[in-house]
């Protein structure tokens, strides 16, 4: 037989003398031989985009948008972070995973090195970047990165960071980011037309072209992944289609998309994959009773696609109570560099306008550490908003106000932390001094990581926050996140075209009938595969997250043709929404690994 | 009464020659072997000598006799080197050694997870496209052999391993005693027809 040749991940035998193996790989487990790689390809030629190239049909570009994709830019891209094993064979399986609500596909860089890791190359993870990823202006935090790299000094460093920082937030009265006693100017960089410039932040209307971004563009997008994923493990490999939160209903669409264009032939997305991982999300669900008729969705888009029309963008949306993503997404990537080159120094970032306007100023003014500012942002005991959360730990060094859960808008509580006479410290997810309820009580300064949320409900229970909280996630892993090359947060979240797309939930069978019967052709949505998805489904939820409860998956299950025996559902108690995807030693792993395994085998066994 | 006492020892013979030698617990449609490790099974560093691999594998097989794709799994693997390090399958994985058999008695298992312990604790080793070949006897309803080689490219260079699964030379008796038993007894129940 021909013997198989492969390399070893966190080699355990590197203490094994006997064996004659003398030195062991740095970096943990998989740190020396698991790897990221961006990967950016062509993606679905949608001919109102920059770059098709479709004449009478190809919208402008603004000058905003060259000065961040340069003078003729082609936007029908698709990127993925490909995390895989260095110098090992192709693999068998490739897992591509789609983010959540206004995630990157960074987010998925701890679960993706874990699961690459246990199979030791076997599985690769291919966590998607949206489209609109590719106009994140990030010239601050790279030239930051790059005056890194050359710092040796605590001075030069702090430099470093104020650069970036004065990049994206201007300085003003009141507003002194590098406590100099003066106003400075903002910092101008090299941009992609050759001009000096600031932070491009993008408005509406230089986004007019994400009128025609909407599932069918992101769905074919994804279907050239998928593809390209199919070359790499063959027809007896395994391609599975997966999301986190959010990305539950783009990889549950996925499969119930019909991408033939001929209404008498069809492609159906499911019949292209393996099989479906939900991670924290339900899948899609029902079409809403507003879903719009043809004509109705046909003015809608010409609406979003007019300059002053509807946004196409997520921007001031109540929603998220005044946070702006576009503002968020760089503060975010700085306060991680901060977080990681000056941990224990006070916050920068709280003194950008970030913080010190609403809801900031009310929900994160306590001083704090540039640790600190990112673990009271995504902690799951101070972040009032549930999709944000991941268990980092705890600040018990001051008071604590406890907030008590007022949905819709806040489904759980939280805490305030408010000022000490020095800085608040935080807690890292592994410290022993974590505090519990009890001893503590949660409504009483300063409360504690750790709550009992009571006891499990029953499957067919109403979704319900449960048991014994847990701290897995570890505040570096996310800090490093932030400013990675696939950053955590999606600057420029879609909410025009593709609100009008969710809208129809699973299935736009009706939009397609009047489509066909008006024009002939499908139309704009082709979602009419739902019901005939039969691949295996694997759900992940966390009894502290968003689908916390075994019926959270029932909607989707239920409209589905997949037999109950493969469908699979695991509630990993005491994780939070982020924690699935962000975990240390991740729960999540065991549940995947045996799960890609043994549709592995199943393929290889035939039919 | 001497035919069944005769019935009694042919099924004694069965029995040892079935739970010795290769400890086969047929089932309806899963049939279960215990091998233990013999020679040349070791692991080979690049430019040294072998150290030898011993222990037991213990291997689960869908549909017996071979006629289709089916199932082979590790239930247990508990081996060990002469310096010490052992290995196991991982109980983080609910499959940590499930594979296919061909009919022409090739194996392949996609990912083999193994655990192995070096006197610091169990730490993960997944072992990409196990490959090798499983050999029957007793009309292809008994598993008499494994034989499995691979190379792990480790950072102070490769490791050749073999894992040969077979009976041992002193049990080959008594699994042939009992595959005779089990023949013998068909040829009177055949002529008593």
């Amino acid at each position: 037989m021909t013997p198989r040749r492969f390399a070893l991940v966190a080699l355990p035998l590197c203490a094994a003398g006997a064996l004659g193996v003398a030195s062991c790989p740095s970096g943990g487990p998989g740190g020396a031989l698991v790897a990221q790689q961006v990967v950016t390809a062509p993606g679905f030629v949608e001919p109102h985009t920059p770059g098709s190239g479709v004449a009478g049909v190809e919208m402008p570009v603004t000058l905003a948008v060259q000065a961040i994709a340069g003078p003729t830019p082609n936007l029908n891209r698709v990127s993925y972070l490909r995390t895989h094993l260095t110098g090992g064979p192709p693999p068998r399986a490739i897992l591509i995973l789609v983010p959540g609500f206004l995630g990157g596909g960074g987010t998925f860089s701890p679960l993706a090195r874990q699961l690459v890791a246990k199979f030791n190359g076997n599985l690769e993870v291919w966590a998607i970047d949206r489209r609109p990823n590719q106009l994140e202006d990030r010239r601050g935090s790279l030239y930051t990165q790059q005056l890194l790299e050359s710092a040796t000094t605590p001075e030069q460093v702090a430099d470093a960071l104020y650069q970036g920082v004065l990049f994206y937030f201007p300085e003003s009265d009141g507003v002194d980011i590098n406590e100099n006693g003066e106003v400075d100017p903002q910092t101008e960089l090299p941009d992609a037309l050759g001009n000096q410039s600031s932070y491009v932040q993008l408005a509406q209307d230089d986004m007019r072209f994400a009128a025609y971004w909407g599932l069918d563009t992101y769905l074919r997008d994804w279907r050239s992944v998928v593809d390209a994923a199919r070359a790499v493990v063959g027809p007896q490999g395994l391609v599975l289609f997966g999301g986190h939160s959010m990305g539950t209903y783009y990889a549950s669409v996925y499969a119930a998309y019909d991408f033939d264009p001929d209404p008498n032939v069809v492609d159906a997305g499911y019949r292209s994959i393996d099989g479906i991982l939900l991670l924290e999300g339900g899948g899609a669900g029902a079409a809403s009773a507003s879903a719009p008729d043809l004509a109705s969705y046909q003015s809608t888009v010409a609406g979003l696609a007019t300059a002053g029309g509807p946004d196409v963008f997520l921007e001031n949306s109540p929603i998220l109570q005044g946070i702006v993503p576009s503002v968020l997404g760089p503060g975010a990537e700085m306060a991680g560099l901060a977080g990681v080159q000056l941990p224990l120094e006070s916050s920068i970032l709280q003194r950008t306008s970030l913080f010190l306007d609403p809801p900031f100023s009310l929900l994160f003014h306590a001083p704090t550490t540039n640790r600190g500012a990112v673990g009271f942002f995504i902690d799951d005991d101070f972040q009032p908003f549930t999709a944000f959360r991941a268990s980092v730990g705890f600040s018990d060094d001051g008071p604590n106000t406890f907030v008590k859960a007022s949905p819709p808008s806040f489904p759980a509580p939280f805490y305030v932390a408010n000022p000490n006479s020095d800085l608040r410290q935080w807690k890292d997810f592994d410290d022993p001094t974590l505090p519990s309820c009890p001893p503590n009580t949660q409504n009483v300064s300063p409360g504690c990581a750790i709550v009992d949320n009571g006891p499990r409900p029953a499957p067919t229970d109403p979704p319900k926050n449960w048991g014994v909280e847990r701290e897995v996630t570890s505040l570096d892993d996310v800090l490093a996140i932030q400013f990675s090359a696939m950053n955590f947060i999606e600057w420029y979240y879609l909410a025009g075209r593709t609100n009008l797309d969710g809208s129809y939930g699973r299935d736009s069978s009706a939009l397609v009938a009047q489509s066909v019967a008006a024009t002939g052709s499908e139309g704009p949505l082709v979602l009419t595969q739902n019901a005939h998805v039969d691949v295996p489904v694997l759900c992940l939820g966390g009894s502290n997250g968003l689908a916390p409860v075994e019926s959270s998956f029932a909607s989707y299950l239920t409209s589905i043709a997949t037999p109950p025996a493969d469908e699979e559902i695991h509630i990993i108690e005491g994780y939070a929404h982020l924690d699935m995807i962000t975990a240390k030693k991740n729960d999540a792993v065991p549940y995947i690994t045996d799960w890609v395994n043994r549709l592995m085998v199943r393929k290889l066994l035939g039919p | 009464m001497r035919l069944q006492m005769r019935s009694w020892r042919l099924g004694l013979a069965n029995a040892l020659g079935l739970v010795l030698a290769v400890a086969a617990t047929p089932a309806a449609a899963l049939s279960i072997f215990t091998l233990p490790l013999v020679a040349p099974s070791a692991i080979t560093p690049e430019g040294g000598s072998p150290e030898p691999l011993a222990g037991t594998l213990t291997v689960a097989i869908g549909s017996l006799p071979l006629v289709a794709n089916t199932t082979l799994e590790l239930t247990d693997v508990a081996v060990a080197t002469g310096g010490g390090a052992t290995f196991a399958l991982d109980p983080g994985v609910a499959s940590a050694g499930l594979g296919v058999l061909h009919p022409d008695g090739s194996l392949l298992i996609p990912t083999l997870f193994l655990q192995v312990d070096v006197g610091s604790g169990p730490q993960d080793l997944a072992i990409p496209n196990v490959t090798g070949t499983a050999s029957f006897s007793g009309g292809g309803t008994a598993l008499v052999g494994l034989d499995s080689a691979f190379d792990v490219d480790s950072p102070s260079g490769l490791l050749a391993v073999r894992v040969v699964a077979a009976p041992e030379p002193a049990s080959f008796g008594l699994l042939a005693l009992g595959l005779a038993g089990v023949a013998l007894r068909r040829a009177r129940q055949e002529l008593s027809r």
